[in-house]
């Protein structure tokens, strides 16, 4: 088992390369007009080597073999690749180009209401989710069954936004119960987090309850449950104690999996609620073109999602005793 | 490799034997209805495209018709700036399902190819490329389609050249969302594709084929792929609403299809706005400046899940094998 997560632990180091390399590749082919949109499009051509210098765009990308030459050999290294790397790995963004904030105080701001937002959603979610499921799971086969998979399609169809706008209408406007926009930091901010927290959870529901059915209609039909009704099992322990016990390890993995997202917060409840998380932070620096803020995103959610992996094999382990890790 | 393989998403496989025969027809019929929808509002869509693009006024509408209700002139009334919602309908439909079923084929040429041959090739080769999809999973999705959109958009737009500096960039900004979409959406169908090979190559008929001295290009072409058409026409369903949807996201952000162009959920956000407007004193409630976007993209997406669906019950593998 140590010897597992050791050897998972060695891995993430390149795993978190090679997410380095994609997003660094993905800034260079963004990067050569970038220059010329920061300088204006009228600049001279001194203006724009002027700002590639002071960004360090003019050095190589890889590996420095002029400044090797001139300099000696530890200006092999001078190059634009590893100082994103050492700058990105000791969390130092830089500045974003729109507010002049460090970065790593910005993701720090939106974390909280980010977090806020998302936590209560999430763990909202999941519970409503199983439980319909576990209904569904019970009630297997029959019209309600049927009826609840119909609804599930249809909300897994209808565009968030279309939740977004009746929650916003109807219990905000039209009925006065939440304020329809806006935030506010500490207890009191609860009532404007309400609404959103309701409409994501009412939202994701569609999808996640036909994932859980699926899940649950595969265990129930396992041989284990025959056994324990066989023996007189109650059906609400069956159901309770069996069934979830078993159904939990493909809810583990979505369930871990997620977890990273998590922190990116809701770019679409958001932006029309108006919460200064790190979805609307996202949103911004997409339209600033502040493409450092969107890679230091990519950079600690692929990170997180590294471990996120790590945990959800060893829940498995935990979980599950026929799995061995070795 | 030691690590234990998870499925992302299982995708769900229900209809068993043992369930009544009504949920058998109720998933037919639906999946029909589906098809029937998707098919009508697409031809739709497509077929009126020539007379969309002819009455497409970019941001100039006529003023005086601004917010008209749903009338004989104009059947679905008019937007803000006095342009006909139907043809906007019409032609974004035609954009977010063209971007959509574009994205969809992408997705699903690449994640075969990488599927089947993850699962042809043993070991090594295997591992990494089954680990390259681990990491992409773990990439932000929509932020690495926003990434890929803006990077590609002005190489787009360059190797358009010889048109119209506003048609170019419409052409580049539609083209590059739909490559980055596609580009992106493939792994899961890699998965169930590398999965299927892996069970196929060990059976009898392939071993027979090889027997025969057929070589591993024929096996692939003439015995494995048409074992995997129903995998890949389930999934390659399932992807156009995935895609759509995440075209609309993307427009609703405003960071999708771009403005004077319309499309679902571009059109659809505008209308958003109205919202905002209600609070003007004298403003009457337009309902159909969101209504109709929200309502053709939901059915869409409601067709095709159900068609998805039904389809995947007649014919993926995995929901036969389980009905043991």
């Amino acid at each position: 088992m140590w010897n597992y997560v050791v050897r998972r632990l060695l891995y993430t180091p390149l795993i978190v390369i090679g997410v380095l390399l994609v997003t660094f590749l993905l800034f260079v082919v963004v990067q050569g007009d970038l220059s010329t949109e920061i300088a204006g499009r009228s600049a001279s051509a001194e203006t724009i080597a002027e700002i590639r210098a002071e960004y360090g765009w003019d050095k190589p990308l890889f590996i420095n073999i002029e400044g090797m030459k001139q300099h000696g050999i530890e200006a092999l290294f001078d190059s634009q690749f590893v100082k994103h790397f050492v700058d990105t790995v000791t969390f130092d963004f830089g500045r974003s180009r729109a507010s002049k904030q460090r970065i790593s105080e910005l993701l720090w701001d939106g974390a909280g209401p980010s977090l806020c937002l998302t936590l209560p959603m999430f763990v909202g979610l999941l519970s409503t989710s199983l439980s319909i499921a576990l209904i569904i799971a019970f009630a297997r086969g029959t019209i309600w069954d049927t009826i609840l998979v119909v609804i599930c399609v249809l909300g897994m169809s209808l565009p968030s936004l279309a939740f977004i706008l009746l929650g916003q209408y109807f219990l905000a406007y039209k009925l006065g119960w939440f304020p329809i926009f806006g935030y506010e930091p500490g207890w009191s901010g609860a009532k404007f987090l309400t609404l959103p927290v309701l409409i994501g959870i009412i939202a994701g529901l569609g999808s996640d309850v036909r994932f859980y059915r699926t899940v649950m209609l595969d265990e129930i039909r396992a041989d284990y449950i025959r056994t324990a009704y066989a023996k007189g099992v109650s059906t609400r322990r069956v159901l309770f104690v069996h069934l979830l016990k078993n159904a939990l390890i493909p809810v583990i993995t979505s369930v871990v999996l997620a977890i990273p997202f998590l922190f990116l917060g809701s770019l679409l409840l958001e932006r029309f609620f108006g919460i200064p998380g790190l979805g609307y932070m996202m949103i911004e620096a997409i339209g600033n073109r502040d493409f450092k803020v969107i890679s230091a995103m990519t950079f600690i959610i692929s990170v997180l999602f590294v471990f996120g992996n790590l945990a959800t094999d060893i829940c498995y382990a935990l979980v599950d005793p026929r799995i061995s890790l070795h | 490799m030691g690590f234990p393989r998870y499925t992302h998403r299982m995708p769900p496989n229900t209809v068993r034997c043992d369930e009544p025969q009504l949920r058998r027809s109720l998933h037919m019929n639906s999946g029909f209805i589906g098809g029937a929808v998707f098919a009508v509002i697409t031809i739709a869509c497509f077929v009126t495209l020539p007379w969309s693009v002819q009455r497409y006024e970019g941001e100039a509408g006529d003023e005086a018709q601004a917010r008209l209700a749903p009338s004989l002139t104009h059947p679905m009334g008019t937007d803000e700036l006095g342009r006909s919602m139907l043809w906007r309908c019409l032609l974004g439909g035609a954009i977010s399902l063209g971007i959509g079923i574009s994205a969809a084929i992408i997705a699903v040429l690449i994640g075969v190819a990488w599927g089947a041959i993850a699962g042809l090739s043993v070991g090594r080769t295997d591992a990494i490329m089954m680990r390259t999809v681990d990491v992409l999973y773990g990439l932000p999705y929509v932020l690495l389609v926003v990434l890929i959109g803006i990077g590609l958009q002005p190489l787009v737009e360059r190797m358009l050249g010889g048109l119209p500096a506003d048609i170019a960039a419409a052409v580049a900004n539609v083209a590059t969302l739909l490559v980055a979409i596609g580009g992106l959406s493939w792994m899961t169908m890699s998965r169930v594709i590398r999965g299927q090979v892996l069970s196929l190559r060990s059976q009898p008929f392939i071993e027979a084929a090889r027997a025969c001295g057929v070589g591993s290009t024929g096996i692939l072409w003439r015995h494995l792929l048409p074992n995997l058409v129903g995998p890949i026409i389930v999934y390659g369903t399932l992807a156009v609403p995935t895609a759509i949807l995440t075209e609309s996201t993307l427009s609703f952000l405003g960071i999708g299809v771009q403005a004077p162009l319309p499309s679902w959920g571009n059109i659809a956000t505008e209308g958003m706005s109205e919202l905002h407007g209600l609070a003007v004193p004298g403003r009457k409630n337009q309902w159909w400046l969101i209504l109709w976007p929200c309502l053709l993209l939901g059915l869409t997406l409601m067709a095709l899940n159900f068609l998805g669906d039904a389809l995947r019950n007649r014919l993926d593998p995995r929901s036969r094998v389980n009905t043991a």
